[in-house]
């Protein structure tokens, strides 16, 4: 998966769909092959049991039956500029929910240094629009292991705190957030 | 926020403004965050936090 991500938000793919509620958005992404897909983004619209201003962002290609698939890997033509459709879609519900926060799951290594590093490479872009916040308490009790699917959990890091994501932040990877949270400026 | 950005998000909103609920669902993996926090305090404590520093 390419590193080199630039968020550019007028340089995105077209939405062919959106749900009312701007919790669900769908378009299609040139893939390195010479094939498209479909990709779907969703935000979760039920209040979660405890964090009730935290809603869970998730993306990927929606297969034959309608569901969008997060852990899918595809080579995508143009990484910046699915992402940065990503990011609009995130922003579009945002306008209309600003009370709310995003949440995004680095649901593997690979994964949350894939969005640290977005993060990172685009800052001044993403703060123009976002405060954004890593959390890392939620990776260390919840990360399964990945040889035997077991979740690990270390009690002592329970009180871990979400941090605001600062520019240049540097991060070693055993300490590096896998949930990111993101609220719209005001 | 940029006005080409804030145009196109408008543009958005009203084109789709009358597209109802879709029929799609996720099979995320998405851990739950209930599973992280085990007590409501925890929780509490957690929402606080963040809203301070995004206060």
């Amino acid at each position: 998966m390419a590193l080199n991500i630039r968020i550019n938000l007028e340089n995105c793919y077209e939405f062919n769909n959106v749900s009312s509620d701007l919790t669900l958005s769908q378009f299609v992404s040139d893939l390195k092959n010479g094939n498209s897909a479909k990709i779907g983004v969703m935000i979760d619209n039920e209040r979660h049991q405890f964090l009730p201003d935290v809603f869970n962002l998730s993306f990927g290609p929606i297969n034959d039956i309608g569901q969008i698939d997060d852990t899918a890997r595809l080579s995508h033509e143009n990484y910046s500029k699915v992402f940065s459709t990503i990011v609009l879609a995130s922003i579009i519900f945002l306008t209309k929910n600003s009370n709310r926060y995003i949440g995004i799951d680095g649901s593997s290594n690979a994964r949350a240094y894939l969005y640290f590093r977005t993060i990172q490479n685009n800052h001044d872009t993403l703060t123009t629009y976002f405060d954004i916040y890593g959390v890392n308490y939620y990776v260390r009790i919840l990360r399964k292991d990945e040889k035997d699917n077991m979740h690990r959990i270390n009690s002592n890091d329970i009180t871990t705190i979400p941090r605001a994501i600062n520019k240049g932040e540097k991060i070693n990877l055993s300490e590096l957030y896998n949930y990111f949270i993101f609220k719209l400026k005001k | 926020m940029n006005k080409n950005v804030l145009k196109k998000i408008e543009e958005i909103k009203a084109r789709f403004s009358g597209s109802g609920k879709l029929n799609v669902k996720t099979t995320s993996t998405t851990t739950s965050l209930s599973e992280a926090i085990k007590t409501k305090k925890q929780a509490d404590l957690f929402m606080q936090r963040l809203r301070a520093l995004s206060s």
